[in-house]
């Protein structure tokens, strides 16, 4: 009676000390906010956003994987209320899982203790509630993590008490169903959390399984397995309303990605990063949290305490107290204990299998599963999703050790030994009373703020105000690589903060849940706001959506690596506006309300735009404001744009590469017969253009063996033969060629067959060259004559071509495809022309196109941005058009002679600069070697870069060896800036003499795009509105289209193949579905369609089937218990 | 001379112990080599060895000799103490890759170990 009476003390004295170690870690007025917690600041809003299989931010998003987080969101929720803020990331939340987590430990060691001592819940509930696992989670309340490790405690419970026979089948699955229901891992995308309950699932599943076979009891093995299946349909049936609803999307996308090899492959690079610190000799520590480290043993400076963990010698020698511990148990077994003993040993070292990842010993063994097994790929981050199994093993085996430890000391002693240790333990994991520390993820960075008034405000306004479905763009936008949203009282985050201020309403920042093709949209609204261009926002805003601005002056705005766009000028042009309004400040936060500018969500268009949302922007130029492309048309056919790009330009910006692949098993193995059989597969399945590159890649492998073979002294008769393939998959790719139609113009094909055959060349060139070769066999010096004839054959088919190379300079080669009929214009935009030496952009001379077997000249007319020229009518066809172009200049401007430090010695160097520089172009750098006894070398640095930030010496970009020793002659060096604002160039002797070169030429290498326009003189006159529309909620939209006329239906949402447009609740089958604008949904209305529509996202209708199937499988779960409560017999 | 004969002594006896255990034991002796050797040569095999690593091997090595000489449980958990007090002095001192190959080992140990609990479970949880 005493010891229970002391039990519970313990168990109430715990949860006290829980409830004040959360106060004093969350103190009022401070709250858990950013990162990827997803702990909103209106928790009640969120948790009513989760009901919704569609999220309306940004441009709208799939959620029908988050049903399952409702549960807990509610827990948000309702901490929040009792804790009397709207922010989910308070102290009472905190407390509700710590307290969980202990009490979950405490019910499950309990359960136990007669066999493992009476001492065991005191420290296994303490033990799980804190070490390092739950501590590095705190920093976003992991709460799936701690709802997973609550399951798998309570699971346990039940696994034993059914295993003791104290209860039954029937019981244990009621109990366990219901568990799985109330803790879960939120949303699916947190599936992999599961993989800790699959292993403790898996270590009992297979003593019971073995124990039935040993003692050779069949029918018990039976029912044990049909308990099992019956669990998993349970489990299924009880969480139906979030199953059924992410099934659909989990079909049509996500299970192709789970099998898909090339995204396995890639998220391999991912496992092995977070496996790095899985180390068994860590796990043992009770150690190896990925966040600690930086490769397999440094420490990653930037954790707020990893450091002294690793490096205090008090510290590590206390974590190796555990496996001391740990083995301990092994050896205080007794009769009663040691099948609890077995099982956290198993579980121990199962779950450190599987936290280890691609770690060794083992680490292949999981990287097998990772790439074979279908699914398991989900289990990318290991040591998170089977942490808690493991915990749960070794822990047990800590504690037992102890138990039996206290138990065999006096009873005077016994309480102060049991806070002794409960104190060490505490004092070793110390840092979970350091708040700064716990909830800090990155220097200077912390989840833990304080919010500040202003932000209050605005979510108390913004959710009494009624926007309809309009978007609110956010200013300035998000840091473009790390897409966060960061202010400067301490907000960071991969969600942007208006949307859980107020979940409800659309913002739309450039943010991660954007696609490729909308972050263009999206940014180039900004650049019109930056470049104070007032037309070109409204025009896009009103495409877009907008109608409100939030501007947000405490955005962070430093220099910092995350920092957002200059605030500057955005508020600048903001202000300046005319058709911008303020609506309402909040302190920080300006909202400008858009008038006059009405942006419907559904509209009808006739216009379906074709092209590549990144070319908007440059078709936008011809275009009136109200035609825009991407733009809202309503009635007024847009005019047919295609962008061509120049075919020329690719041959001048080529960079010759003499590499061969490398390979890593030659003909001589006794295992090249596998590989041949692999070549032999791929050239039977492929066909086309695509089977000749594809012998024309072998034989450039085939050459890289040739020649491994030749540096290790094959047999010549083996290189011999494998020469003769090379030749006759060479002949092959020349017949190919040959039959091409102009393939003396095809600069494409010429430029992947230079790819290949000129190292194939170079390098059997160089082996000619030799002087060895003449001691090789005649049949082999036979055989490379005839490789090198071929190539000079395939060479010889493209000389037309070649013998120009610097005419491209000056005649930009296109080829216009000409669907329709009609009159058309060739616009040249002035962004992608070259600067003359006064820095003004120069067009091109005339145009001169085939037409009818002769060229045609054009002369150009301009207009606002730079010149067009007049087709006329085209017929349908296929066009040569050369855009000429006058004398180009050299952009070379002398700087001089300098002496520059480089870590040999001295240099002199003498250096130029690129006037005008373009960095999207390319340049041709030339120059002459006047005297061929000097050993050069040629540099080119960003002029921003003026020293090595280490040592203080010279400091390049690109550096070459030029080959002058013993040559003159010229130098060329095709330049290519990445990220260069101002690059100069350098030649530099090997001391500190004057280099002698001359003539230098710096000459720009451009690339034009044109953009074709079909002229269209069609026009609709729209009178009346064709569509009204009435948002029901974010998943479903009631429309009237009254008129048959514009015919395609656009709805801006993301485009989800689960939208459907349905007539008296019925889809609209003949109604084709598909992608508009590159991002967005459209219909195809049928002739006839008139009337009343609904635009529905179907997920929502799975929801709701969903609901109704768990609503009823838990009512009769809650009867059957309560049913067995009242009458037990 | 004394130490000598001492030594001699000893490595009589030692010579005598092993050649005894030899004959006694001739069959764990060929496992054992059968298994080196087929461990040993795993790396070097083409392909294999793109999977097979060096400490995937040395761990497998020590598992199976301490199988092969059916080392007493008593005598693998002292080995599991020794490899945590090396380990624990290697991390101690920087050398974090020995400490780590002395984890494995204990790793390794455990496994064993739990294969040698298994037999004296009583079979009260059916």
């Amino acid at each position: 009676m005493k010891s229970k009476i002391t039990t519970y003390a313990f168990f109430v004295f715990s949860i006290i000390a829980i409830f004040f170690l959360s106060r004093f870690l969350l103190p009022p007025g401070s709250y858990i906010v950013g990162h990827d917690s997803g702990l909103a600041l209106n928790s009640k809003d969120f948790l009513q956003s989760r009901l919704y299989a569609w999220s309306i931010q940004g441009f709208g998003q799939d959620n029908s994987p988050h049903f399952g987080s409702i549960m807990i969101h509610f827990v948000d929720f309702f901490t929040s209320k009792l804790s009397g803020v709207s922010f989910a990331g308070n102290y009472l939340n905190l407390f509700f899982w710590l307290s969980m987590i202990f009490a979950s430990a405490y019910v499950f060691s309990n359960s136990i203790k007669k066999s493992l001592g009476k001492y065991f819940p005191v420290f296994f509930s303490t033990f799980i509630t804190i070490n390092f696992f739950i501590i590095q989670s705190l920093f976003i309340l992991e709460r799936a993590k701690y709802s997973i490790l609550v399951a798998n405690l309570l699971l346990l419970t039940v696994l034993f008490k059914l295993n003791d026979k104290l209860i039954g089948y029937k019981k244990a699955f009621l109990y366990i169903t219901l568990i799985l229901f109330i803790f879960n891992c939120g949303s699916w995308l947190g599936i992999p959390l599961y993989g800790s309950m699959f292993v403790l699932v898996s270590v009992f599943s297979i003593f019971k399984i073995v124990t039935y076979l040993v003692g050779k009891n069949f029918s018990d093995l039976w029912r044990f397995v049909v308990f099992l299946l019956s669990l998993l349909v349970g489990f299924i049936l009880i969480n139906a309303y979030s199953i059924f609803p992410y099934f659909s999307t989990f079909l049509r996308g996500d299970a192709s990605q789970l099998v898909n090899p090339v995204v396995i492959e890639q998220n391999k690079e991912w496992l092995r990063a977070l496996s790095q610190a899985g180390s068994y000799i860590n796990f043992f520590r009770l150690q190896g949290i990925p966040d600690w480290y930086s490769g397999s043993s440094g420490i990653n400076m930037q954790h707020a305490y990893a450091y002294s963990y690793l490096t205090n010698p008090l510290l590590i020698v206390s974590s190796f107290i555990f496996p001391f511990l740990a083995l301990g148990a092994l050896i205080l077994k007794k009769n009663e204990s040691k099948k609890y003993i077995l099982f956290f040993t198993a579980v121990t070292l199962f779950g450190m299998f599987f936290m280890a990842g691609s770690h060794g010993p083992l680490g292949f063994l999981y990287e097998f599963l990772y790439t074979y097994i279908p699914g398991f790929a989900v289990f990318r981050s290991p040591y998170y999703k089977f942490a808690s199994a493991f915990l749960i093993g070794y822990i047990g085996l800590i504690s037992f050790t102890l138990s039996s430890f206290v138990e065999k000391i006096g009873s005077k002693f016994k309480i102060v030994v049991i806070l002794v240790i409960l104190g060490s333990w505490l004092a070793y994991h110390g840092v979970i009373f350091d708040a700064d520390k716990i909830f800090s993820w990155q220097k200077d960075l912390s989840t833990k703020v304080s919010i500040p008034p202003s932000v209050l405000e605005f979510s108390k306004s913004i959710n009494d105000q009624d926007f309809g479905d309009s978007r609110i763009l956010l200013v300035p936008p998000a840091n473009q690589n790390w897409k966060n949203d960061a202010y400067n009282w301490g907000y960071w985050s991969l969600t942007n903060l208006p949307s859980v201020v107020a979940p409800y309403k659309s913002f739309l920042v450039n943010d991660g849940l954007l696609s490729k093709e909308q972050n263009v949209l999206v940014n180039d609204i900004y650049l019109s706001i930056k470049d104070n261009r007032e037309v070109d926002f409204l025009g896009k805003a009103n495409r877009l959506g907008i109608k409100h601005v939030l501007l947000r002056k405490d955005i962070l705005n430093t220099s910092d690596w995350s920092s957002g766009d200059d605030l500057h000028d955005y508020e600048e042009n903001l202000s300046d506006f005319k058709s911008l309004r303020v609506k309402e400040t909040f302190s920080d936060w300006i909202l400008y309300e858009i008038v006059d500018l009405f942006p419907s969500k559904i509209i009808l268009t006739n216009d379906i735009v074709s092209l590549s949302s990144n070319d908007y922007s440059l078709v936008n130029q011809y275009t009136d404001i109200d035609q825009h492309l991407g733009k809202d048309v309503v009635g007024t056919p847009g005019n047919d744009f295609s962008i061509v790009g120049c075919q020329s330009c690719e041959l001048e910006m080529q960079s010759p590469n003499h590499a061969l692949p490398e390979v890593t098993l030659l003909p001589s193995s006794k295992l090249y017969f596998f590989k041949e059989i692999k070549e032999k597969k791929v050239l039977v399945a492929s066909s086309g253009s695509s089977k000749a590159f594809d012998y024309l890649g072998f034989a450039l492998r085939r050459t890289s063996e040739v020649m491994a073979m030749l540096r290790t002294s094959t047999e010549d008769i083996q290189i011999a033969t494998a020469l003769k393939v090379v030749n006759h998959y060479l002949n092959i790719v020349y017949e190919y060629v040959k039959n091409i139609p102009n393939y003396d113009k095809d600069f494409s094909t010429y430029i992947r067959v230079k790819d290949s055959i000129l190292p194939i060349e170079v390098n059997l060139q160089n082996q000619v060259a030799n002087k060895d070769f003449l001691m090789k066999s005649e049949m082999l010096r036979n055989e490379v004559n005839n490789v090198l004839w071929t190539i000079r054959q395939i060479t010889n088919l493209y000389s037309p071509m070649i013998n120009i190379l610097d005419e491209y300079r000056h005649r930009k080669i296109y080829n216009l495809t000409i669907k329709l009929k009609g009159n058309y214009k060739i616009h040249v935009n002035a962004d992608t022309m070259p600067f003359d030496i006064s820095g003004n952009r120069i067009f091109p001379e005339h145009v001169e196109i085939y037409i009818n077997g002769k060229y045609v000249s054009l002369k150009p007319q301009k207009e606002n941005e730079g010149v067009f020229f007049d087709l006329g009518l085209m017929d349908p066809g296929s066009y040569e058009s050369i855009l000429v172009f006058g004398d180009l200049p050299n952009l070379y401007e002398d700087i001089g002679f300098s002496v520059q430090s480089l870590p040999i010695n001295d240099n002199g160097c003498v250096a130029g600069r690129v006037q005008h520089f373009n960095n999207n172009s390319a340049y041709r750098v030339n120059f002459s070697i006047t005297d061929n006894t000097q050993r050069l070398r040629f540099y080119v640095r960003n002029k921003s870069i003026q020293q090595s930030i280490n040592d203080g010496f010279f400091k390049w970009d690109i550096e070459n060896e030029v080959d002058s020793v013993g040559i003159a002659g010229e130098y060329s060096y095709l330049y290519k800036p990445y990220g260069a604002t101002d690059p100069y160039v350098y030649v530099c002797s090997s001391n500190n003499s004057i280099p002698q070169v001359s003539n230098w030429e710096i000459y720009e290498i451009f690339s034009p795009r044109i953009i074709v326009e079909k002229m269209t003189e069609d026009t609709i006159d729209i009178s009346n509105n064709p569509i009204s529309y009435n948002q029901i909620s974010p998943v479903k939209y009631e429309l009237n289209i009254n008129m048959q006329d514009p015919r395609i239906l656009v709805f801006n949402e993301t485009f989800n193949p689960l939208w459907s447009l349905r007539q008296d609740g019925l889809v609209v089958e003949t109604a084709t579905h598909f992608m508009i604008d590159g991002h967005a949904n459209a219909w195809i209305l049928p002739e006839d369609a008139n009337g009343k529509f609904t635009i529905e996202y179907l997920p929502q209708e799975a929801f709701k089937v969903g609901k109704i199937i768990t609503s009823i499988f838990l009512s009769t779960m809650i009867l059957v218990y309560v049913w067995k409560f009242i009458y037990p017999k | 001379m004394k130490l000598q004969k001492i030594l001699n002594k000893r490595i009589n006896h030692l010579e005598n112990s092993l050649f005894s255990w030899i004959v006694k034991t001739p069959r764990q002796l060929f496992r054992l080599f059968l298994f080196s050797s087929t461990v040993l040569f795993l790396p070097k095999m083409p392909y294999v060895n793109l999977f097979v690593q060096k400490s995937f091997v040395f761990f497998l090595i020590l598992i199976f000799a301490l199988l092969v000489y059916k080392v007493k449980f008593k005598y693998l958990l002292r080995l599991g103490g020794i490899f945590t007090l090396l380990g624990m002095l290697f991390v101690l001192f920087g050398i974090y890759e020995a400490g780590e190959i002395l984890g494995n080992y204990l790793y390794g140990l455990t496994i064993l170990l739990f294969f040698q609990l298994i037999p004296s479970v009583d079979n009260n949880h059916k």
